[in-house]
């Protein structure tokens, strides 16, 4: 110990040390193997069978409130992303689904009585 | 413990008590494919049911992230573990022989937590259920930074600073969980007061707040747990099915009686939920009704699956696997019925399709349907997961369904597809 230089070391921030394998806060999870574009696609094509437009789809792309959806534009890019929707539009159309209520009748409405009162505390 | 049959086994089990079963079954299906976690169903529940003091860390429906979260923390993976000790080695599926009536999936020759509690013994004879009570920190923090493999708090353009995990490929899936008013519940089984009910009308699992006391075996006990304790009346709470919708009580929503679906049902924003009664036979079978929705996707066709149906209470929630997720996750959750489910939603057939149309397309609890049948509009190619590419026929169909009291009360109609074409590619148009 000699050499000064020995004997100083370089400051490690705690957030900059490496994980050890027994520490339980740190290791929640471990990575795994899998295809992000499948997840893509499959995704697109969800959204856009119920639906769901160009510009609205990459509106919730943007949108940080959805993880999933924001991390596929950080890996892909936007452009990219909206290259694949418009290829997947161009490949196979949009079906659309259009959806009708049946209406209640008009005399049913008009016999339909006002809810009974329900008193939910002793009166005082 | 009794002898009872579980289809979704394939065989008779263990249980602690005789066999008995509702007229009906309230039952579900999710379609995670396309949840993206908006937690509206979460809030809708919230709002109606525990938004009281003591009920702030519960939540009756919750959405969490896979394969990386759950509420509580690590639930599957816990219980999965305590299983594989048990049994080693022996957690496993034969799929050899399905047969579409007794034993959808094949067998499983494994043990179930009723099974594998009776080796449990400890001064007070044999445990009912093997479990756990998960503790009061992993309760606390339902899908908050489940989506990065590391935990820590997600922010575009950055994970998490914290650790030197490298991160995982982006496969994963989120999940929606509600109580699955199993057939055989493990909270029922493991309650030492008999303060848990089965209702013999629909199904619907509920806890008696007199006779509770608070002892938290059915917490232990519920594989899933979604029994959660409550400390500031001293009992257990749960999902209660929102029953007065699905009597038909509620005076606003149905006047006339007829049942609506649940309230985190009945919010879902994204179309993944569908949710009805369906008949079930003395001896615990599904009625075969093939016109009912339900039992057209869970028994009919198969498309739907119980979740971890090796935990042994027969859940009645169901749901349509996720098509990225690799297989082998896949099939240690939903069992071997995966592969099935999955090529079948890639490239659905026109009944298929045009039932999946009915999720979340009113809110009346529908108890048949019926497709009145159009030309053919369309062919479409779909990539399938396999990477093959198939041809999906697309017909002009209208699917219509009818409420209990057998009135139409909603019609979804396939229409052509439209292709949108860049505009300056078709700049000699007039």
């Amino acid at each position: 110990m000699n050499d000064a230089t020995e004997r100083w070391v370089e400051k490690v921030h705690p957030l900059a040390r490496h994980a050890a394998g027994d520490d339980p806060f740190e290791l929640l999870a471990h990575p795994t193997a899998g295809d992000p574009e499948v997840m893509l696609e499959c995704l697109l094509q969800e959204f856009l069978w119920m639906g769901w437009g160009t510009a609205e789809l990459i509106d919730l792309f943007r949108n940080p409130g959805y993880p999933l959806l924001c991390m596929l534009r950080e890996h892909y890019g936007e452009e990219s992303i909206r290259k694949q929707i418009d290829a997947f539009v161009a490949r196979s159309g949009v079906p659309t689904f259009r959806e009708t209520l049946a209406e209640p009748e008009s005399d049913e409405i008009a016999e339909r009585d006002e809810p009974a009162l329900v008193q939910i505390a002793p009166l005082c | 413990m009794a002898s009872v049959y579980n289809w979704q086994l394939g065989r008779a089990m263990s249980y602690p008590y005789e066999e008995r079963h509702p007229k009906q079954q309230f039952a579900f299906v999710f379609n995670i494919n396309r949840c993206i976690a908006c937690q509206t169903c979460t809030m809708a529940c919230k709002s109606t049911w525990t938004f009281s003091r003591g009920q702030e860390a519960m939540w009756w429906n919750n959405v969490e992230t896979k394969p990386f979260g759950g509420y509580p923390r690590n639930w599957d993976a816990k219980l999965l573990s305590m299983l594989e000790q048990a049994n080693p080695g022996g957690q496993a599926w034969n799929a050899g022989e399905p047969d579409t009536a007794q034993r959808p999936y094949g067998v499983f020759e494994g043990k179930t937590i009723f099974e594998a509690a009776e080796k449990r013994v400890g001064p007070e004879g044999a445990q009912a259920v093997v479990g756990y009570l998960p503790t009061e920190a992993e309760w606390r923090s339902p899908n908050l930074h489940e989506d990065s493999a590391t935990g820590g708090k997600w922010a575009p353009g950055r994970f998490d600073g914290s650790t030197q995990l490298p991160e995982h490929r982006v496969w994963f899936f989120y999940l929606a969980r509600i109580c699955n008013h199993c057939t055989y519940p493990g909270c029922l089984g493991a309650c030492p007061r008999q303060a848990i009910y089965k209702r013999p009308e629909d199904g619907i699992v509920l806890i008696d707040q007199t006779r509770c006391r608070g002892y938290r075996k059915c917490v232990e006990g519920c594989p899933y747990k979604k029994v959660m304790y409550r400390g500031n009346s001293n009992t257990s709470e749960k999902c209660v099915g929102c029953y007065p919708r699905i009597e038909g009580k509620d005076p606003e929503l149905c006047p006339d009686g007829a049942p609506i679906e649940t309230r985190c049902m009945s919010v879902c924003v994204g179309k993944i939920r569908l949710q009805g009664l369906v008949e079930v036979e003395d001896d615990g079978h599904w009625a075969p009704r093939p016109e009912n929705p339900l039992y057209y996707l869970n028994r009919e066709r198969q498309v739907a699956l119980p979740m971890y149906p090796q935990f042994g209470t027969e859940p009645n929630g169901y749901y349509i696997p996720p098509r990225w997720v690799p297989r082998g996750y896949l099939h240690q959750m939903f069992g071997p019925g995966v592969d099935g489910a999955i090529e079948q939603y890639s490239c659905p057939d026109r009944e298929l399709l045009a039932v999946l149309q009915l999720f979340r397309a009113q809110r009346q609890i529908l108890y048949r349907f019926q497709i009145e049948k159009g030309p053919k509009i369309a062919e479409v190619p779909v990539r399938m997961p396999s990477g093959e590419v198939k041809v999906q026929e697309l017909f002009n169909d209208t699917v219509i369904g009818f409420n209990k009291f057998d009135k139409e009360v909603v019609r979804v109609t396939i229409d052509e597809p439209v292709h949108q074409r860049p505009a300056e590619k078709h700049a000699n148009s007039i």
